[in-house]
């Protein structure tokens, strides 16, 4: 068994040994024991040996994305600031390059310590600490060693606190879902700051003793093919991937150019974002013929809230689609089947729910719908977790008791979940979360756009297999509507640079308007739903003067 | 017209094409932040319908670090002069 890429193996002897290396290294740093570390570190071994170590110390440990190479460091980090004082960390891990930053930038806090993440050595990890009271610490049921953060800087962004006790039942009943052993090899490039990353990719293979494979996410995005590649080398059987993932590599890579065989892969898991079957047929077109199996393409829903997985498809044959009416199921929320037409929408089923964990769909009111009508996906569960830190009124509007309200829209048939999408503004672009009212409030502070008249939210971009993030914002000056401007060219390029420097994301379209084009409410609210109706109607028509 | 010319005007016909943008928009001075679509993801797709185009291969390191269209021309032409 073992833990590493192809630039670094260790045994887990051996990170058991830097776990306890590193918690010496908090104890000397003088980290309050139960604290919240954040830590904010590169993809590898040793960013994990630095989150278990923190917990082995006692602390809550959450992984924080960093800044992108092209992102303006000092913006980025500014923009924790209002996080920093919700959490009160007592310990920012992170390396040497980002130190300097985030003090500049205001986000050690009063009783923080800053602790450098350096390398581990084999002079440090000889695991001469004391191992039981490590251990015993680790894996105390009613302990919340985690804090799984979502996505976004400012202070929207909400740390899901999970027990011991949640995590363990949840790495329990997933494993027999998809009938997990210890010799199953989890290969991935997942970031650890992702709940599956984290969650599917790390935790739950280390708990069952799995042989873990870890890719770069950078270097995955700009070579999707090294995925197929250290899979093929390690003989992996388990991989994660959102839906993105799956049209990303079906689309970049030309298998005669890949010295790679898929052939001991027990499942792709397509998780985190709404699942196509489409993507699915292109990905099996693609790769059948270097040894995909053909049961291997699965879903998964999961969810922070939740550890991870409320339902899973069955790894011992495809998943179970349904083709319905697509006005039906979008106007009325009712799911009629029909024969395949431009009229109808294949649909892929998520599966059946985990042991310990039951789903029901509800109305607007709360109230139970049947099978085939169309609500909010309503989860009960052993490994629920135990609200968001510090946000009292957001945990209480979403958990009630043993109950979480996804808002996610689905429906059940044939015994099974099918998800369709968010209820409320959540845009996943990608298989990552953001909020379109905190990308709006990064607009209002573009010069040239009025403030507060601008809307964002998610168009799904069949080719790309995820949501396309677009942006819709009136201008102060009407020229720079227009598009054949310079203006119009110029400010668009500010929103795009703005969005990105803050949430690391580029928008799919920037569409710049005159004053009065966005549609609100009575009481002056821009509608979201409606303004996207206008601009795809818009978008759909021929240009002026064409035929 | 050089044959310089020539390469770099192909150049951004590919990543025109690649994106589904129009190839006017594209001069040295282009980023990703001026174009529609430009963005992580697509930047691989970008970078593998370049590197076949040209028969080439960048290095790993590089291929997030250009600045601009013009950064990348330099080293498209730097690579099939070897």
């Amino acid at each position: 068994m073992s833990i590493g890429s192809d630039r670094r193996t260790i045994t887990y002897a051996q990170a058991w040994r830097e776990i306890l290396a590193v918690r010496d290294r908090l104890v000397a740093a003088k980290v309050a024991e139960d604290g919240v570390a954040l830590l904010f570190m590169p993809q590898g071994w040793d960013a994990l040996a630095y989150y278990f170590g923190a917990i082995a110390h006692g602390c809550t440990a959450s992984f924080m994305p960093s800044p992108s190479p092209k992102q303006d460091a000092d913006l980025y980090w500014a923009s924790h600031v209002k996080l920093m004082a919700r959490i009160t960390p007592a310990a920012l891990i992170t390396t040497a390059a980002h130190e300097e930053q985030m003090r500049r930038n205001g986000l050690l806090v009063e009783n923080c310590v800053m602790v450098q993440a350096a390398p581990i050595t084999a002079e440090d990890a000889t695991g001469a600490g004391d191992q039981e009271v490590a251990a015993a610490l680790m894996s105390r049921r009613d302990r919340l060693p985690i804090l799984q953060h979502s996505s976004g800087t400012t202070g929207l962004k909400k740390g899901v606190m999970l027990s011991n006790d949640a995590i363990l039942t949840q790495v329990e009943s997933y494993a027999k879902a998809i009938a997990a052993t210890p010799d199953d090899i989890m290969v991935s490039w997942l970031p650890l700051y992702h709940d599956m990353g984290l969650v599917a990719c790390s935790l739950t293979p280390m708990i069952l003793g799995q042989t873990i494979v870890l890719l770069d996410p950078f270097e995955w995005v700009a070579r999707p093919g090294t995925l197929l590649e250290a899979i093929s080398r390690h003989r992996g059987t388990l991989c994660w991937l959102p839906n993105f993932a799956f049209d990303h590599l079906a689309r970049s890579v030309d298998i005669s150019r890949l010295d790679a065989g898929l052939n001991t892969m027990r499942a792709f898991i397509n998780c985190s974002e709404p699942c196509h079957a489409l993507t699915f047929r292109r990905f099996a077109q693609t790769f059948a013929p270097i040894g995909l199996p053909e049961t291997a393409l699965q879903v998964c829903y999961a969810m922070a809230e939740t550890t991870f997985a409320v339902t899973q498809t069955s790894t011992e044959r495809p998943p179970m689609t349904v083709t319905v009416d697509r006005v039906s199921l979008h106007e009325k929320g009712l799911v009629i089947p029909a024969p395949t037409s431009p009229d109808s929408i294949e649909l892929l089923s998520a599966g059946t729910p985990i042991e310990g964990t039951t789903v029901a769909i509800l109305s607007d009111d709360g109230q139970p719908v049947p099978d085939g009508v169309v609500g909010e996906v309503s989860i009960r569960s052993s490994c629920l977790f135990s609200g968001y830190y510090r946000l009292p009124e957001e945990t209480a509007q979403r958990l009630n008791g043993a109950d979480y309200r996804s808002r996610d829209r689905g429906f059940i048939w044939n015994g099974e979940l099918f998800v369709l999408g968010r209820m409320d503004d959540l845009v996943i672009v990608a298989g990552r979360n953001f909020h379109a009212a905190e990308i709006e409030s990064v607009l209002n502070g573009v010069s040239g756009l009025k403030p507060g008249r601008n809307v964002v939210f998610g168009n799904i971009n069949a080719e790309r297999g995820t949501s396309d993030l677009v942006v819709v914002a009136e201008t102060v000056n009407t020229e720079d509507a227009a598009p054949a401007s310079d203006g119009y060219r110029g400010l668009r390029q500010s929103v795009r640079h703005a969005i990105f420097q803050t949430l690391g994301i580029y928008p799919a379209e920037v569409k710049l308007v005159e004053t009065g084009w966005l549609i609100k409410t009575t009481s002056g609210k821009i509608e979201r739903g409606r303004n996207a109706q206008k601009f795809l109607h818009e978008k759909s028509q021929p240009a002026a003067g064409r035929v | 017209m050089t044959m310089a010319d020539d390469k770099f005007q192909t150049l951004c016909a590919v990543i025109a094409e690649e994106l589904g943008a129009d190839k006017a928009l594209f001069g040295p001075e282009t980023t990703a932040e001026d174009i529609d679509g430009w963005d992580s993801i697509s930047h691989a797709s970008v970078i593998m319908a370049v590197e076949r185009a040209f028969s080439i291969r960048f290095d790993d390191e590089e291929i997030y670090g250009f600045a601009n269209v013009g950064a990348m021309y330099d080293r498209v032409r730097a690579l099939t002069a070897a």
